[in-house]
């Protein structure tokens, strides 16, 4: 997206309540705290927001106007709102279309807000897999999609265990210093646990996957010139964009575990003028560990087949050589429904304020954050999604 | 409880595995075969499709072992399996076998194996002379 790299969209402000387990609370309430939160760490408040991305959550699935309930439920009134269903990409994806309308005079200040309760209640149906031609097959759910794409991998590079396993500890001990980490998580995790963890669709096991929890999250965005006019001294630029639904239309590849992000990796690194080696952050969507492996081979971190090697090798620490999912990720501060993937986006957002206290990467300037959506009927991903970011001042 | 509203093409679909014929749909000009069926044709929508039967014969690209979930078509635990068919398209189904031994080996030949009127309607085996591990 031009209108990113010519650095005249900020992200100003953030906000995250705490991710928990059945919380017995209303997505509203949840989206309420966000807010404020987010509006409150950039000085503004209700009446300066005139546009809103959100989300229908799944604990509310099935109500068509959500997005105008939340909206007079925050005491807002805007003039430009949209609601997306990217599933993990929603976070990200949203930001780019409020930069979007922000840069067509729709409005200028958004509130990219996300919140989701599925672990107190849950009202959605999943279709996105063909649902009557999978379900009767035998499919049990998207654990089973990657677990055929993990298979697939097994098969062609050999299963990367000890690097999944590495993932999933790094993202507890990450965890650890997260304090809007899910309380179930909030305990160290060895590799002994990881490998004692049961199989769950072969060879995944369940501490390769997320957990469902209750949660909320937001950022402010708005144009640079309104930044520096109220004296913000520090924001982040969102600079590179980029994003694909469906890569593969008529199934010509017969490579089963090529997705977007193959497709849309080198652009967005070539937009920010940038190269893997050059981001000092990555979130990268993790709803399962295998995800995060792929999505480094996909996007360019290291060839195909080398994930494992990337991942054993470095430091994925807050204060090692390639923080990732520094605070947790989902697999490990829990993954709260449709609002998942902002969990990412707020921890680079953190990052690059400087305020992620307690697990902040020295000096970090550039971040990655990635999306993904659906496993489609017998493909990879259907939406890839990656955004780059870049701390500024004033 | 009604039956849940499908698209004209899956219901046509799932008619055909009552009859005991997995049928594909074929673009009347490129000749490349689709699945799942859909209202129109993926390559343009100045082509038409026609429908036919699938030879059955397929490569198994990936598998899984399902060890739990709600409403399946057959007690746990069962193989999954990702399957590219002779005519092109990727199909889902049961690989028939042990699911306590190591899968078969990606790239092997299978074959559908109809089971009409029945949960699953159809399921893949393993070729005549390809060896379960």
């Amino acid at each position: 997206m031009k209108i990113l790299s010519d650095r005249s969209i900020a992200i100003i402000g953030f906000g995250e309540v705490p991710n928990v387990k059945s919380s017995t609370a209303h997505a509203l309430d949840l989206a309420a705290y966000a807010a404020r939160e987010a509006l409150a760490s950039c000085g503004l408040d209700l009446a300066d927001i005139d546009g809103v991305t959100t989300h229908t959550p799944l604990s509310e699935a099935g109500d068509p106007f959500w997005s105008n309930l939340l909206v007079e439920t925050l005491g807002l009134s805007c003039h430009w709102l949209q609601s997306s269903d990217l599933g993990g990409a929603i976070a990200i994806s949203n930001l780019s279309r409020a930069a979007a309308a922000i840069h067509a005079g729709l409005c200028e200040t958004v509130l990219c807000l996300c919140a989701d309760t599925p672990s107190t209640q849950y009202l959605g149906r999943q279709g996105g897999h063909r649902e009557s031609l999978a379900d009767p097959m035998g499919w049990a759910g998207p654990i089973t999609g990657f677990g055929l794409l993990a298979s697939a991998y097994a098969a062609r590079f050999g299963w990367p265990a000890e690097a999944l396993a590495k993932i999933a500890v790094t993202s507890r001990a990450n965890a650890l210093a997260n304090p809007n980490a899910c309380s179930a998580f909030r305990k160290p995790l060895s590799t002994e646990d990881y490998f004692a963890s049961r199989m769950i669709s072969d060879p995944l096991r369940l501490l390769d996957c997320v957990m469902r929890c209750d949660g909320a999250n937001a950022v402010i965005v708005t144009t640079t010139n309104r930044a520096r006019a109220l004296g913000l001294k520090r924001w982040v630029h969102p600079i590179a964009y980029r994003e694909i639904t469906n890569p593969d239309p008529q199934q010509r590849s017969t490579d089963i575990l090529e997705s977007g992000f193959s497709q849309i990796g080198p652009k967005v690194f070539n937009d920010a003028g940038l190269a893997p080696s050059d981001i000092d952050v990555l979130q990268l969507y993790d709803d399962f560990t295998f995800a995060v492996l792929l999505q480094l081979e996909e996007l360019g971190f290291c060839p195909r087949g080398q994930g494992a090697r990337l991942i054993e090798s470095c430091d994925h620490s807050a204060g090692g050589n390639l923080p990732l999912n520094t605070g947790g990720g989902q697999l490990s501060a829990g993954q709260c429904g449709l609002a998942g993937g902002g969990i990412g986006l707020v921890e680079a957002v953190r990052q690059l304020m400087g305020q992620a206290h307690g697990r902040q990467v020295t000096g970090a300037s550039t971040a990655l954050v990635s999306g993904l959506g659906v496993l489609p009927y017998a493909g990879n991903w259907g939406t890839s999604a990656a955004l780059i970011l870049e701390t500024a001042h004033a | 409880m009604r039956e849940p509203i499908r698209p004209r093409a899956i219901t046509e679909f799932l008619s055909g595995l009552q009859e005991g014929s997995l049928r594909l749909q074929v673009g009347s000009i490129s000749g490349q075969a689709q699945f799942y069926p859909r209202a129109l044709n993926l390559g343009s929508v100045a082509e038409s499709v026609y429908t036919k039967a699938a030879t059955g014969q397929g490569t198994l690209m990936a598998c899984t072992v399902v060890r739990s979930g709600v409403d399946l078509p057959r007690p746990v635990p069962y193989w999954l399996a990702m399957i590219r068919l002779a005519e092109g398209p990727r199909i889902l189904g049961i690989l028939e076998g042990d699911p306590a031994t190591t899968p078969p080996r990606i790239g092997c030949s299978v074959l559908v194996q109809h089971h009409p009127g029945k949960l699953p309607p159809f399921t893949f085996r393993l070729a005549d002379g390809e060896q379960q591990a």
